[in-house]
């Protein structure tokens, strides 16, 4: 049993307030505001008057907040601010028509390229996409397969890790080398520092700590990317497009005309992203037209009407959590008719304020207008053909550009270059005018945080962390912007 | 600055629905962290700052759940060593659970199980509170990751290195001594 397992099972499941006593507090604090008609059914609003609110108009009245100056934080460092938004947004319709018997489902066809983020679209209409984040991260990553199962047998990741992840973890002598180590009921996490003073972090699913140290004997770090030299009999090294795919992550956000949601995750890494995603869970398994989905009804933890449901596709491993649905089998049936479609059909069906892959390398020159790059920035890379709000599209870009200057300024300190740390804090200096930064500041803590790296370069007091204001260093911008430097 | 298309006539009414719709969610898992007397007070200020600050919520950035449990997580955080007592309560009530007094279970084997609850709770205590937070989340509300990050205001991405490095801990933990 792994220690998060075990951390579970002292979730405490005593009795919380009664109907009557939240009756109480309710009436302390709203005593003139009227009830929900059936508090399951959010599009049932009674105002005052008496009067069900339920035209779609005024319900996203009674939702979105008036355009305001004041900032609330909530948790780290987040920051929530209304903003004007443009209320017509379109709808993701289904790319085919639906089945007409709800009792058979047939399993998502597969995407074309299957290490691509899969597109897909409802057969429910009604449903309109509210945000969209793809990520990915640890690139430069080596992925080696120990047989001819790939993702389906034993395999290691081996991507640089931030210095602080070994913690004070066991140090294990292998012989040719020493490393820091976890393992655990399904495989291990190795920590081994490379000759340049890197740290590497290894996950072996399905593989113990031994196997996956004696890779690292033969494991080089160049230019950010991770090799290895000699691998063991029957194993192989994954291609650059494959290991950039264990990196990769989709979520996205939906909203239905009735006021349900629906929150869709897509990990890629086969059987180990399922591993994350449902653990040592005891979960329900539905058998659905030749899948297994692990379900999971909130109803035990007082959320009448949510409901997950987790399935691996392939590569992927995707993730449904909405509410509220009137049962399972709603819900099941929203999720199973959501089918794969192509990238023209999926960008068709996006709203205004997401921008898809035909759309990214214009939005890229509109952002840069104006904005210092430094010698050598690859420009073309930002468009990486994924969908984002605009929001997240942002921080992807005026991040890459702020790791870059981050990247030379921290090279200057080391070489004790002066006026190459000069000349990116300078322009780091400038992100204060950025328009992209000054558009998104009041929607969330992106720019304030990229804004505090520009001013802790250029004599500022540091950037705000837990324990105060801090130096920058590569690990924390690493954390805080998303870099890879 | 773009002119409003809305003005929200009755915040309270909308604030006082959202009561209805998530006051018991909040109050279940304001009770898990710090107790039912306590959680009563985490209810009611949850929604008195909702009201106060409604004005602040951006439902493009989230909807009105994530953004309640990031209220109520803040106010919990004033009540954190409350809830490391309880912790450190529930860890040996666990232990009595989970391995019950067996005649044939050595001294040594259900000693050794109650240490190993009792260091994941030490390793928890100090967690520091953003961590304690999002491990409680995932690990106690089922949280995604994409959900975690609304309720806390932060990427996905920096959630799931943030769980990367909290398991890692919790493993070094059990680990030792």
């Amino acid at each position: 049993m792994d220690e998060m397992t075990m951390f579970a099972e002292l979730r405490p499941i005593e009795s919380t307030m009664t109907e009557t006593e939240l009756a109480g507090l309710r009436a302390e604090l709203f005593p003139s505001a009227a009830r929900l008609a059936r508090p399951d059914e959010p599009g049932e609003l009674i105002d005052l008057a008496g009067r069900r609110i339920t035209d779609q108009r005024d319900r996203r009245r009674a939702r979105v907040a008036v355009v305001a100056a004041a900032i609330a934080a909530v948790g780290l460092g987040g920051v929530w601010l209304a903003i004007d938004r443009d209320a017509d947004t379109a709808t993701v319709g289904p790319a085919q028509q639906p089945d007409d018997s709800s009792s058979v489902v047939e399993p998502a066809p597969a995407a074309v390229d299957p290490y691509e983020l899969p597109r897909f679209a409802f057969a429910e209409p009604g449903w309109t996409m509210t945000y969209a984040s793809e990520t990915s991260y640890g690139r430069g990553r080596a992925v080696v397969f120990l047989s001819d199962d790939g993702f389906d047998g034993p395999w290691v990741d081996i991507s640089v890790s931030p210095a602080d992840a070994v913690g004070s973890l066991p140090e294990v002598d292998f012989g040719a080398i020493s490393a820091h180590v976890s393992e655990f009921a399904d495989g291990s996490l190795v920590y081994w520092t490379e000759p340049g003073g890197r740290l590497l972090e290894a996950y072996g699913w399905q593989v113990d700590a031994a196997t996956v140290a004696g890779l690292f004997e033969s494991t080089t770090l160049t230019d950010g990317a991770v090799t290895v030299g000699n691998l063991p009999d029957g194993a192989s090294l994954a291609n650059r497009e494959i290991a950039d795919a264990v990196g990769r992550y989709g979520s996205y956000q939906f909203t239905h005309t009735d006021g349900r949601t629906l929150d869709i995750n897509l990990s890629g890494g086969g059987h180990r992203a399922l591993y994350g995603r449902v653990g040592g869970e005891q979960r329900e398994t539905l058998s659905l037209g030749g899948e297994e989905w692990s379900m999971l009804d909130y109803a035990d933890q007082g959320l009448t009407g949510r409901h997950r449901a987790d399935v691996l596709r392939g590569f992927w491993t995707w993730e449904f959590d909405g509410e509220p649905f009137a049962s399972q089998d709603a819900f099941v049936d929203t999720i199973a008719g959501i089918r794969t479609v192509d990238e023209a059909t999926w960008e068709a069906a996006l709203p205004d304020s997401v921008v898809g892959q035909s759309e990214q390398a214009d939005t890229v020159a509109e952002l840069l207008n104006g904005v210092p790059i430094p010698d050598g920035f690859d420009v073309a890379a930002l468009t990486d053909g994924t969908t984002n709000d605009r929001y997240q599209f942002i921080a992807h870009v005026s991040g890459a550009v702020a790791c870059a200057w981050l990247e030379q300024w921290f090279t200057g300190e080391q070489t004790e270059d002066v006026n190459l740390q000069a000349g990116a804090a300078a322009a780091l200096a400038t992100s204060h005018d950025w328009p992209m930064l000054i558009e998104i500041a009041d929607q969330g803590g992106w720019s304030e945080v990229l804004w505090q790296h520009a001013d802790a370069v250029n004599g500022g007091e540091g950037v705000l962390t837990g324990a105060g204001p801090v130096a920058p260093t590569r690990d924390l911008v690493n954390s805080a912007l998303g870099c890879e430097i | 600055m773009a002119e409003p298309d809305l003005v929200v006539p009755h915040a309270a009414d909308t604030v006082a629905a959202w009561f209805d719709r998530h006051a018991l969610a909040i109050a279940a898992y304001a009770t898990r962290r710090v107790g039912p007397t306590i959680a009563r007070d985490v209810v009611a200020d949850t929604f008195r700052v909702a009201l106060e600050q409604f004005d602040g919520f951006d439902s493009a950035r989230g909807n009105e759940r994530a953004w309640l449990f990031g209220i109520a997580t803040n106010v919990i955080r004033r009540h954190w060593r409350t809830e490391e007592r309880r912790l450190r309560v529930q860890a040996r009530a666990v232990r009595a659970e989970v391995h019950p007094v067996d005649p044939l279970l050595g001294v040594d084997d259900s000693v050794d199980a109650r240490r190993a609850y009792e260091r994941i709770v030490d390793v928890v205590a100090q967690l520091p509170p953003d961590d304690r937070d999002l491990l409680v989340l995932v690990a106690w509300e089922n949280m995604s990751s994409s959900e975690v990050a609304s309720v806390l205001g932060i990427p996905p991405g920096t959630v799931r290195s943030r769980l990367r490095r909290i398991r890692t801990q919790l493993a070094e933990g059990t680990t030792h001594g």
